[in-house]
């Protein structure tokens, strides 16, 4: 199953590759533009373009479009050949086996190699010199294990044979290891220029000795500005028709706007403020985002009894909030409603959606008064408890739905609900020390993996901050885990997905989900075939052209 | 010459003089308060912006009950209306709630923390000041040392950490505002007191055998209220000014609760899109600062005593 869906990736890039060839690209499409340079914005600069340091999304938006690694992301969530020309993997798929293109190089003509990929990834994981992204090694045999020092680094399970194969083995089967190998951490590198320029590399100083394996390659990099120009060694080279790529730097978004109505910027990031403006307009574009947002309940307190101890008033909680008004009237941005915790745009390997089976709590005032007024005479109290603090994340958004949210609860069960939006930091620090009763949280997936948000409630995840702790949930995950078939996999995490959110049956109501998110962009109409993506780096250049008006 | 030899003597008669009617007072007696209004009333910028303050006063109370709407119901059908549609005088805000109560209900809310702040100032500026400043010596010298210390410590950095402990609401804002603002005050009264504490009439008093207390209360204290009113006109727009700052800087009051500065952050966010919605609360804002400087400016020309014309 895993091998055909694998091909339907390969088909599409030979097809997109093949428009090309026939025709060197240009003439083809009706009013192709004579001057090929793509303006856009970022917030901040590039933090580092050595890709096993980056973390933030400028060097990760950046190294996604100047850099190759064995897969590439492409359009609609699809995986597309990168430097891999072939993939194989064992029935178990514990074992895969890259084959390279021979004629992929480096922007100064050299080879790319096995090697510069094995070199690349186990010195992400080298415990000498920990990186942010380091953990995502984890599924690699002995990578953890590594990374703490605990053997050395011949026993992990990457290998190059020969330069044109890439040998990975993996602790438990996954599904979505290819996935993984789209995000920056997974890029190659050239061992000799990472020790010749040693601190330099990646910085601006170390600039005119970096190479590139990717479509494009940076030209000039300065505070308020950075320059991408057409990689002419990229082995896709033809596939290819930007010549230039400008990034504004340090555009707020109503800077960017601005820039945007003078025709100064070709595409342009929107907040909720401005959704409403451009939503009607041509062009509006909205991404759907792996990553939702809910509110976690206090579960077993430090200090005494909780009041979300509670089954019956989680309950109520969850069927009192209508989701829509969160996601339509607030957000606006395309974000979706959420009944559940994993977001609609998690697919797995296939393109089948893990919520197709539907939403598991929907709105429900009678219910949720019903389950208040039940939990409150467990709990022997006459009425709602006087203070209970909510506490969201300080942005326009996030307390604009927690002020909705706080109005819907005043309204529906009368309870009377604090809100506190201390600064991001302070923030993580009260949720992660217990220091809350209600509090606003958004989760994201670095890859396409349902597994990635419902393993962090297991009982001994780090991340499980609200204290859940559910013998049933952390049975289901673990076979879920090690479970090949997709579709018997997903049952178990539907199971495990109910008994987390869920109001009936089993169901634990231990986070109240809230909406799927997405973001929202405007663009012009003659930016054609530019991608953007759910995770991991924001957009894929690779494709894109423009037109004449 | 002519004229002079025609005066006969028995034309002058010796005046009828007393001398008690050169001491007799023909104009009204004017106290120094009835003159000080009298003043006031001829600065025609000080009546419009007391005129203006007692109207926002009024409407403050009043204006929320003008429609029928409340401060925190939602309404999702009607995000966002523009100003002047059906009740809704200044259109409503991004949940649907009616911008004219909110605005009014926030000038409240920010007349009562500044007249708050203002109050305390003098409590605690009145009576530092003047203990400083009747004792003198080294009782004063202990007392403006710790003073200008607390004055040293730029007053942002106080107020921030105040509102990082306790929870923001109207009364800790209040309060946030006054661990600094009474220095000020102090600082006047003390001069003052310094400068009247060796005139003749505190001196015949104390000869009198009058108290501390007394020459304090009765002596001291009202010759100093001239300064103290004008500096409390000055305190308490800049009070309502800084509490609008801290809300701009999210230090501010809890959602749903509304206040100029709270209104004016929220506004902000939408003025390209909105423009209207940071407008009304704005001039608000801007027309009590301005009058409360025009009054302040007023008592100041008022209770002066050397402006006397």
């Amino acid at each position: 199953m895993f091998t055909r869906k694998f091909c339907i990736g390969l088909a599409l890039s030979i097809v997109l590759t093949g428009c090309s060839f026939s025709s060197n690209g240009k003439a083809d499409i009706k009013g192709f533009a004579e001057n090929q340079t793509l303006r856009l914005t970022e917030q901040k600069n590039i933090a580092t373009l050595d890709s096993v340091k980056a973390s933030d999304s400028t060097s990760m938006n950046v190294l996604n479009n100047v850099q190759e690694g064995l897969m590439r992301m492409g359009k609609d969530k699809k995986l597309v050949n990168g430097i891999a020309e072939d993939v194989e993997t064992n029935k178990d798929k514990t074992n895969y086996t890259f084959k390279l293109r021979k004629d992929a190089k480096w922007s100064d003509g050299t080879p790319i190699t096995a090697h510069d990929f094995a070199y690349a990834w186990k010195r992400a994981i080298n415990p000498k010199e920990p990186t942010d992204y380091g953990y995502i090694f984890a599924p690699i045999v002995n990578a953890e294990n590594y990374s703490n020092g605990k053997v050395s680094v011949d026993k992990v399970g990457i290998m190059a044979p020969n330069d044109h194969t890439l040998q990975v083995k993996l602790v438990k089967p996954q599904n979505n290891f290819l996935s993984l190998t789209t995000l920056p951490a997974f890029l190659p590198q050239k061992k000799d220029l990472v020790e010749k320029a040693k601190t330099k590399y990646g910085t601006v100083e170390g600039l005119q000795n970096m190479v590139y394996s990717g479509p494009f390659k940076v030209d000039s990099w300065a505070n308020n500005k950075v320059v991408l120009s057409k990689n002419e060694e990229y082995w896709d080279r033809p596939a290819v028709k930007l010549e230039k790529v400008e990034l504004y730097i340090g555009m707020d978004i109503p800077t960017g706007i601005n820039l945007y109505n003078t025709d100064r910027i070709d595409a342009t990031a929107l907040d909720q403020a401005y959704v409403e403006v451009y939503k009607q307009t041509p062009d509006f574009i909205s991404v759907e985002l792996a990553s939702s947002n809910y509110i976690l309940l206090r579960i077993n307190h430090k200090e005494g009894e909780a009041f979300f101890k509670n089954t019956n008033i989680r309950k109520a909680i969850n069927l009192a909030i209508d989701r829509d008004v969160l996601a339509n009237k607030i957000m606006k941005d395309g974000s979706k409603p959420a009944g559940g915790f994993v977001p609609p745009s998690l697919n797995g390997v296939g393109n089948e959606s893990f919520r197709k089976h539907g939403e598991v709590v929907k709105y429900d005032v009678s219910k949720a008064k019903e389950y208040w007024k039940k939990g409150l005479e467990e709990l022997k109290l006459s009425s709602a408890p006087e203070e209970i603090q909510m506490i969201s994340y300080n942005s326009t958004a996030k307390r604009d739905m927690a002020v909705a949210i706080k109005e819907q609860l005043r309204r529906n069960l009368g309870l009377n609900v604090l809100l506190d939006a201390p600064p991001w930091s302070v923030h993580l620090q009260n949720l992660r020390e217990g220091n809350y009763q209600m509090g606003m949280l958004g989760w994201g997936a670095d890859y396409n993996d349902p597994i990635s948000f419902l393993e962090i409630f297991q009982s001994d995840a780090g991340m499980n901050w609200a204290g859940f702790s559910n013998a049933e949930y952390d049975k289901l995950l673990e076979q879920a885990k090690s479970e090949s078939n997709q579709a018997k996999q997903y049952e178990l995490l539907k199971q495990a997905e109910q008994i987390l959110v869920g109001t009936e049956g089993k169901g634990q109501s231990a986070i109240i989900p809230l909406i799927y998110a997405s973001n929202a962009y405007i663009q012009k109409p003659h930016v054609k075939e530019l991608y953007r993506h759910a995770y991991g780096p924001e957009y894929s250049l690779k494709w894109a052209y423009l037109v004449n008006e | 010459m002519n004229t002079s030899e025609k005066l006969s003597p028995d034309l002058f008669k010796p005046a009828q003089l007393d001398s008690s009617e050169g001491e007799q007072i023909r104009k009204e007696s004017v106290s120094y308060w009835q003159d000080v209004i009298r003043r006031f009333r001829t600065n025609i910028g000080a009546i419009v912006g007391l005129s203006i303050i007692i109207l926002f006063i009024v409407m403050s109370f009043v204006g929320p009950y003008m429609n029928s709407y409340d401060i925190s119901t939602q309404n999702y059908d009607i995000q966002n209306l523009e100003s002047f549609s059906g009740d809704h005088y200044f259109g409503t805000d991004k949940f649907g709630r009616d911008l004219w109560t909110r605005a009014w209900y926030g000038a409240k809310i920010s007349l009562l923390i500044a007249f708050l702040a203002a109050f305390l100032d003098v409590t605690i500026g009145v009576t530092y000041g003047g203990v400083s400043g009747y004792y003198g010596g080294r009782v004063d010298n202990i007392m403006q040392r710790f003073l200008e210390i607390l004055y040293s410590i730029p007053n942002l950095i106080i107020i921030i950490l105040m509102l990082l402990v306790f929870e923001p609401g109207i009364i800790p804002i209040a309060l946030a505002l006054s661990i600094t603002g009474w220095v000020p005050m102090a600082r006047i009264v003390r001069a003052q007191m310094m400068k009247l504490k060796s005139q003749e009439y505190v001196l015949a008093a104390r000869t009198l055998g009058a108290s501390t207390y007394r020459i304090m209360t009765k002596h001291l204290i009202p010759n100093v209220m001239g300064p103290i009113i004008v500096a409390v006109t000055f305190a308490i727009p800049s009070a309502i000014f800084f509490e609008a700052f801290l809300s701009f800087i999210g230090l501010g009051l809890r959602p749903p609760g509304a206040s100029l500065g709270v209104l004016l952050n929220d506004g902000n966010k939408l003025l390209q899109i909105y423009p209207y919605q940071l407008f009304w609360p704005a001039l608000i804002i801007s027309l009590i600062m301005l009058s409360f400087n025009l009054l302040g400016d007023g008592l100041r020309d008022a209770l002066d005593p050397k402006m006397r014309k």
